[in-house]
């Protein structure tokens, strides 16, 4: 079983790659997975939270309090959800907008997410996909094309996340646990 | 026909009192339903409560008694449901604009095809003799022992204003005029609105000493003239009877089934 | 090939009544239950059905009682602050006997309190908001595929007890995104309105029950012109006061449903047969007790789970059934206790039944659920 939070600001897509992300387990590799966010006061100021986890059985309990990968689009996001890391759990940031507390024990991933403009959290998903092995790349890509079409500038921005992986020396880390 | 064909008999006599004004406006509607030769069966007759809408009872449509205030709420879901009956919605000035105000002002503003009657006896005949919205400053009800301050609605103002497309008003008195309204209102493609004065001699007779039925009756004569008449020029302080809106628009069924067609043109 | 989807609760309530055949939806939006007219008003137009927005809930559910009349298979969605609108509207469907479905999707109460956030509070106001003795069916779910079927089943129901069925499920599952699997077409068995043999101008008694309790209809507009009305009526609609009539009219109206328990209420068991510790729940509270029943069984703890997803009728007979065989029973609520209440008010042992709750608008977790195991076993809270 694998729990994600992916935290940002409204419009930075975030809750979209939830749902592409948990879609593509779903209907691409035939397991099981709930996504779900925060609504209304708690979204509130824009700041913006989707809950995933994927499993191979069916996932009873949707909430997350201890996340295996929290992935933080915004200083914000990441300073209110951060305690909702398990301890050395991965912590997936935008490298110029959020600053990670010294203190936080996680094994940490400073990306360019951003820098990719509206496919940031498309990107965010490549990174994703490529770190942790959380859902086959081709998979999602499936579900990228179903969406916008093949050739859309998210394969572009997807492949630019699946290759910042091992550009920047990263190797797939093993995430996740038993049911 | 005979307009005792469009009665169910078994359900006379009526319960309304005597002398009351609500027997005169079901009798030019039945006349008027006559006239157009509508058969009884494309007719729904939705209503509220009220000693107004006990009128459902009494016809021999495919009537719905319903809850006060939301004769129109109902009656547009049969309309959307079923846009080739006539829909009549005979409703209490209570009924229609006071609990009812929010669905009258809604169902004229989307111009749905069917007609609206306020009985307007200025007073809440089946609690007993209480204001209503129509009732206006200086009527005596049991709730207004001292005269009410209330100002009223004028319904035609309202029903203009909310977007009706035929919209006329007179009285019990003015007998082959209701009937005509009526025929015009039915007849009407569109949100048609007749309100008629209608005489309660138990109670708001009684509370405001206007004497009996012919009494009132006398009043509604003396008390309203023709709209665009030179007696209302020049006495303005009278009540103007009328058609005062009568235009054509698109109405909401129409409306609704071009949404459909389109929508089913545009699907791959 | 299946029809797998991945939506949100709001869609899988919406999907399952376009496959029911829902063709009437009024509504007037409102959070958490908005996704269902906002999916519809799409949905329905290119199917020639009808969508409409009303001014408020009161005429919503007036507009679905109208379009039901006159034959059509009708739906409103809301929320508790709707749903109160709604009460009188819903009693005169009940005593009309006119088919339809109420969506109630929760949220915390009373007043607009908490629209965005989970609760279970409206579990009483679904059997008794509405004034005067009545029965009703209301239904609720756990998951998308139950909320699915039972989306489904709330209009077979209706129709085949002409009465309305609320369905009334939870912010939690209403947002939440899951697997569902369409049935195909076929699959789950519809049932259509009971039509009239009566032939035109023949007496037509639309309110004169078949022997088996069940009333044939005539589409309001057809065939036969009748009277309906929201005070006590004999058997060709029109009012009367006579005690007999009253008197049979209203235990017809609580006897079509009260005495068919078995046929109405719905359980799902898991782990019960050998279970010391029931949990007993419903909606997503269901899933949190679930997700305790099997971390419980993985320490060898022999704990079961009753989930409701029949409300009202309150399935008596199945919740005592099962009370019969624990030591201990615990509900599982997002509530003060309404569904407890009703545990307690059946069980032969009523001082054995605890309540595991939340009521602050969060999702109750499977600790919420121990601590009142740890309680009840005497060992205190470590807190
Ligand atoms: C929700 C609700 N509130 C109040 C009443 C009580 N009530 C019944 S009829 C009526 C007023 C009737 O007056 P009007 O609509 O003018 O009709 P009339 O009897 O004068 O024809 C009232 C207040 C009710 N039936 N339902
Ligand atoms: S109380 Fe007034 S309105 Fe009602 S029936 Fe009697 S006279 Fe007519
Ligand atoms: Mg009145």
């Amino acid at each position: 079983m694998l729990k994600l939070i992916f935290t940002g600001i409204g419009g930075q897509g975030i809750i979209t790659a939830g749902i592409i992300l948990a879609e593509a387990a779903v209907l691409e590799e035939g397991r099981f997975a709930t996504q779900s966010q925060s609504y209304g006061a708690e979204a509130r100021g824009g700041l913006t939270r989707t809950d995933v986890i994927i499993s191979d059985r069916e996932v009873l309990y949707p909430k997350i309090e201890q996340a295996h990968v929290l992935a933080a689009l915004h200083q914000r996001g990441y300073t209110a959800h951060t305690g909702a890391l398990r301890p050395g759990g991965i912590l997936i940031f935008d490298e110029e907008a959020v600053k990670v507390d010294d203190k936080t024990d996680a094994r940490r991933i400073p990306m360019p997410i951003l820098e990719n403009g509206r496919g940031a959290n498309i990107t965010l998903l490549g990174i994703l996909c490529a770190l942790t092995a959380a859902v086959d790349p081709e998979a999602v890509r499936r579900i990228l094309h179903r969406r916008y079409g093949e050739g859309s500038e998210n394969d572009e921005a997807f492949d630019r996340g699946l290759s910042l992986v091992s550009e920047r020396g990263y190797s797939t880390l093993s995430v996740g646990s038993r049911p | 026909m005979n307009v005792q064909d469009y009665v169910r008999k078994r359900f006379l006599p009526h319960l309304w009192c005597p002398g009351c004004g609500h027997g005169t406006v079901l009798n030019a509607l039945l006349r008027s339903v006559d006239e157009l030769g509508l058969p009884k069966e494309d007719i729904v007759m939705v209503t509220g409560i009220g000693c107004s809408a006990r009128m459902a009872g009494y016809v021999d449509f495919h009537t719905m008694h319903t809850l006060h205030g939301r004769a129109l709420a109902f009656a547009t879901g049969i309309k959307m449901s079923r846009p080739e009956l006539t829909l009549i919605v005979p409703m209490g000035d209570g009924d229609a604009l006071a609990i009812g105000g929010n669905h009258f002002i809604h169902a004229a503003r989307r111009n749905l095809d069917m007609t609206a009657i306020i009985m307007n006896n200025h007073i809440y005949g089946m609690t007993g003799g209480q204001f209503s919205p129509l009732s206006g400053p200086g009527t005596t009800a049991t709730t207004a022992p001292r005269g009410s301050i209330d100002p009223a609605f004028d319904a035609m103002d309202l029903a203009k204003a909310a977007g009706a497309t035929y919209a006329a008003r007179t009285t019990t008195f003015h007998v082959r005029e209701l009937q005509k309204m009526l025929t015009g209102a039915i007849t009407h493609k569109g949100f048609s609105v007749v309100e008629v004065f209608s005489q309660c001699p138990t109670y708001y007779g009684r509370k405001n000493n206007t004497g009996d039925a012919p009494e009132m009756l006398k009043a509604f004569r003396d008390g309203t003239v023709k709209i665009g008449s030179k007696e209302l020029e020049e006495n303005p302080e009278l009540i103007p009877r009328g058609v005062f809106v009568d235009r054509d628009a698109v109405d909401y069924g129409e409306a609704y089934a071009e949404l459909c067609r389109n929508a089913v043109s545009e699907a791959p | 090939m299946k029809d797998i989807r991945f939506v949100q609760g709001n869609e899988a309530c919406t999907l399952g009544a376009l496959y029911a055949g829902m063709d009437f939806f009024a509504g007037y939006p409102i959070t958490p239950s908005s996704e269902i007219a906002e999916m519809l008003s799409g949905e329905l137009p290119p199917r020639g059905h009808t969508f409409i927005q009303m001014e408020d809930e009161i005429a919503s559910l007036c507009a679905v009682i109208g379009g039901s009349l006159t034959g059509k298979k009708a739906m409103t969605a809301t929320s508790g602050p709707g749903f109160s609108l709604m009460q009188e509207a819903l009693g005169y469907a009940v005593m009309t006997e006119i088919p339809c479905v109420i969506v109630n999707v929760m949220r915390g109460g009373p007043s607009t309190g908490l629209p965005t956030q989970v609760s279970q509070g409206d579990v009483n106001q679904a059997r008794w908001g509405i004034h005067g003795d009545h029965a009703i069916i209301t239904l609720t779910a756990g998951s998308h595929q139950a909320l699915f079927e039972n989306t489904v089943r709330a209009f077979n129901l209706a129709e085949t007890f002409r009465t309305p069925v609320i369905l009334l499920y939870d912010e939690l599952i209403a947002h939440m995104r899951e697997r569902l699997e369409i049935p195909p077409e076929g699959e789950i068995p519809l049932v259509e309105r009971l039509m009239t043999s009566v032939p035109r101008d023949v007496d037509y008694r639309p309110y004169l029950a078949r022997e088996d309790g069940r009333l044939p209809m005539s589409d309001f507009g057809g065939a036969h012109r009748y009277n309906v009305t929201g005070l006590y009526h004999d058997m060709w609609g029109f009012p009367s006061t006579d005690p007999s009539v009253v008197r049979g009219l209203l235990s017809h109206l609580v006897e079509k449903i009260e005495g068919r328990e078995d046929e109405l209420t719905f359980t799902r068991e898991y782990e019960i047969a050998d279970a010391e510790t029931l949990l007993i729940s419903y909606g997503s509270a269901a899933r949190t007790a679930r997700q305790a029943v099997y971390e419980a069984r993985d320490k060898g703890v022999r704990m079961g789970l009753l989930e409701l997803e029949t409300l009202w009728p309150f399935p008596e007979r199945k919740v005592r059934d099962a009370l019969g065989k624990a030591n201990e029973t615990v509900v599982v609520e997002m509530n003060l206790g309404q569904v407890f209440e009703q545990v307690r008010r059946v069980a032969r042992h009523p001082e054995r039944v605890f309540l595991a709750n939340r009521i602050d608008g969060r999702f109750i977790t499977p600790p919420d659920i121990r601590r009142v195991l740890r309680i009840i076993a005497g060992k205190g809270v470590w807190a």
